[in-house]
């Protein structure tokens, strides 16, 4: 599947890169919320991997920009958080329309899980 | 106009005099039982005995032509002007009580009485006030007497003092005498603002210039001033004191020491700030610290699955594995940091929702595999009924998780076992991990639980950890309405088990 991830954390974008591309997908990456939203905009992805707390446009930014541009509904978005359980506002995301959230840091199998399960559901 | 009046009082009059050294003090002189003087309807005195002259330090020559304003302090101008425009419209004042000002900027408290002198046309064109002086201390004292109870005002630990309608010290306990360090008769005579500290003077004269305009006195804290100069913050709480007329004279204050109460607030408002500033520090520090272990741990996960970057040999692959292990215990030490400080300031938060304690095994266990292959001990799961409750998942997940970590880190390799068992009644399930480790000696069982304990501080280096990870399931557990406990037998093994509602009643 096309996956695009923003992070402005380039090893990071390197590591789920490799996961990713291992598992036979097809992985673009930008390191700041505004580039990633015009990648949005020209490119349909079938997942967009999304660090929440990125410097001056973070990806609650994001997420609102695509809200107001009302092309939410078509995305289908997995936060990259570091907070841990049950902290954060995932619940308020997730009624914003995001998929689920991937804990930093970021376990393999957990990703690699992740990667298969929507995949699976597409 | 009474700005006018007021600032032109701070350069060349009043209240100021009072703080200055103790030899500069008014005298209060022998009483003169009637002073006299006349007031036109433009408030100039026209008229005045030698007593009143006398009383004031004027001759009568210099009082006439005087105006009435000048002979009382600025501060009382409004009640002056007030009892003068009543005297204007009424034509008579009946012992109203006010204080007069004398040339030398002592302060006389007088009873005033006043009616009316008529022109031959029978117009109205001046007052005949007579003054009775109450300013002398032994008649106030001994009027006061009566008004108070003697011995709790002499032997009370708090600190007593009764002041006239001036503010001069008419009276004091020992108590209050001791703490300002001067004797009884030093303090009696003296004006309260000598007792009160620089920082506080304002607000006191504000205060006593409030009560003799409204009669009425509310407690304050203020800070008090020692002989040696040293302070004091402290609560005045003032009762009026009436003469048989009904006459305000007065006021009793009971002066409460609020220095330690002072200290706990300081204390207070210091440690929330130091609260929130290790809040903030903890939580920038914490994402720091996590986001380089994503790569550090994925790329050495990555390294250790020969399908993903290409087998590694076993010195390779070893090395890569001690990495791991070494990032994960740091990711976990870090987290328990953040957990511990959240649930100490009472800022973790917990979800309550309906879920499958199942399938949260089943997802564990899995988790454990790995591990379990690793170390070669045995890892069982009991299940045997499904178990729906409401409560928060995560949470719950982390506690089991530790729970079995710590059991994992005090059971020998190969022969080690962890049994995790579950047990619902109608309200309440009971979570058990089982270990055949080396077991807990019974008297430090009760302290497991405490932040940063080590059963024994020699097994630190051995298993690591903070000692944060039992405290922080107490804690969680105990969020989630529960229980935490352990049965332990040294060189049999540990139980700890804890029991969480079915369902979870309030979100906290």
């Amino acid at each position: 599947m096309k996956i695009l991830e923003i992070d402005d954390n380039p090893d990071i974008i390197k590591y789920v890169e490799l996961i990713a591309t291992s598992l036979g997908h097809e992985f673009s990456s930008v390191n700041n919320g505004k580039d990633g939203l015009e990648m949005i905009y020209e490119n349909q992805y079938d997942l967009i991997l999304l660090d929440l707390s990125m410097p001056e446009f973070s990806g609650v930014d994001v997420i609102d920009q695509l809200i107001s541009k009302d092309v939410m509904k078509n995305q289908r978005v997995v936060i990259f958080t570091a907070s841990s359980a049950g902290e954060g506002n995932f619940e308020e995301l997730k009624n914003k329309g995001v998929h689920s959230y991937l804990r930093k840091p970021i376990d393999i199998d957990s990703l690699m899980d992740k990667l298969k399960e929507i995949e699976k559901s597409l | 106009m009474i700005n006018k009046v007021n600032s032109l009082s701070e350069k060349d009059h009043p209240v100021q005099h009072l703080e200055r050294p103790s030899e500069n003090r008014p005298k209060i002189r022998k009483t003169l039982p009637e002073l006299y003087r006349s007031v036109d309807v433009n408030g100039i005195i026209i008229d005045c005995n030698e007593a009143y002259a006398n009383r004031l330090n004027y001759t009568v020559d210099e009082v006439i032509g005087m105006s009435l304003f000048e002979h009382s302090p600025p501060d009382d101008r409004e009640i002056i002007m007030e009892i003068f425009e009543s005297w204007k419209k009424t034509g008579a004042v009946k012992k109203r009580q006010i204080r007069l000002f004398s040339k030398n900027q002592d302060m006389v408290d007088v009873l005033l009485s006043a009616n009316n002198r008529y022109s031959a046309d029978g117009t109205l064109f001046a007052s005949a006030s007579i003054m009775r002086d109450i300013s002398e201390i032994k008649w106030l004292q001994n009027l006061v007497k009566i008004k108070k109870y003697e011995s709790i005002y002499e032997n009370s630990p708090d600190l007593y003092r009764t002041v006239n309608y001036s503010g001069i010290i008419i009276d004091c306990n020992k108590a209050y005498a001791d703490k300002l360090g001067f004797t009884k008769e030093e303090s009696v005579g003296m004006n309260l603002l000598e007792h009160t500290s620089d920082k506080s003077l304002s607000a006191m004269r504000v205060n006593m210039a409030s009560w003799r305009n409204t009669g009425k006195g509310k407690t304050t804290e203020v800070w008090m001033k020692k002989r040696d100069g040293g302070e004091f913050p402290a609560m005045l709480t003032p009762t009026n004191l009436f003469d048989d007329d009904n006459l305000l004279i007065g006021r009793n204050v009971v002066i409460k020491d609020i220095s330690e109460l002072h200290d706990t607030k300081q204390n207070l408002s210091e440690r929330e700030k130091i609260d929130q500033l290790k809040e903030e520090f903890l939580s920038v520090v914490t994402h720091e610290l996590k986001s380089p272990l994503t790569p550090i741990i994925g790329f050495s996960q990555a390294l250790s699955k020969p399908n993903l970057l290409g087998a590694l040999n076993d010195k390779q692959l070893d090395a890569v594995k001690i990495i791991l292990t070494n990032a994960t215990r740091l990711r976990k030490l870090i987290m328990d940091l953040l957990d511990a400080h959240k649930l100490e300031l009472g800022k973790m938060r917990f979800e309550a929702k309906e879920f499958s304690v199942n399938d949260l095994l089943e997802n564990i266990k899995k988790s454990f595999n790995f591990t379990a292959e690793e170390k070669n001990i045995s890892i069982e799961f009991h299940i045997d009924e499904p178990i729906k409750i409401t409560s928060d998942r995560d949470r719950l997940e982390q506690v089991l998780t530790n729970l079995i970590y710590n059991a994992i880190d005090f059971i020998p390799e190969g022969t080690g076992k962890v049994d995790i068992y579950t047990q619902k009644s109608r309200l309440d399930v009971k979570f058990s991990v089982k270990d055949n480790g080396i077991g807990i000696p019974q008297e430090k069982q009760k302290e497991l639980f405490a932040k940063f304990y080590q059963a024994d501080t020699s097994q630190t280096r051995k298993h690591g950890g903070t000692g944060l990870g039992l405290s922080i399931c107490k804690g969680i557990v105990e969020n989630l309405g529960g229980q935490i406990s352990v049965d332990s037998t040294p060189n049999k093994g540990s139980n700890f088990y804890f029991i969480i509602p079915v369902q979870k009643k309030e979100l906290s």
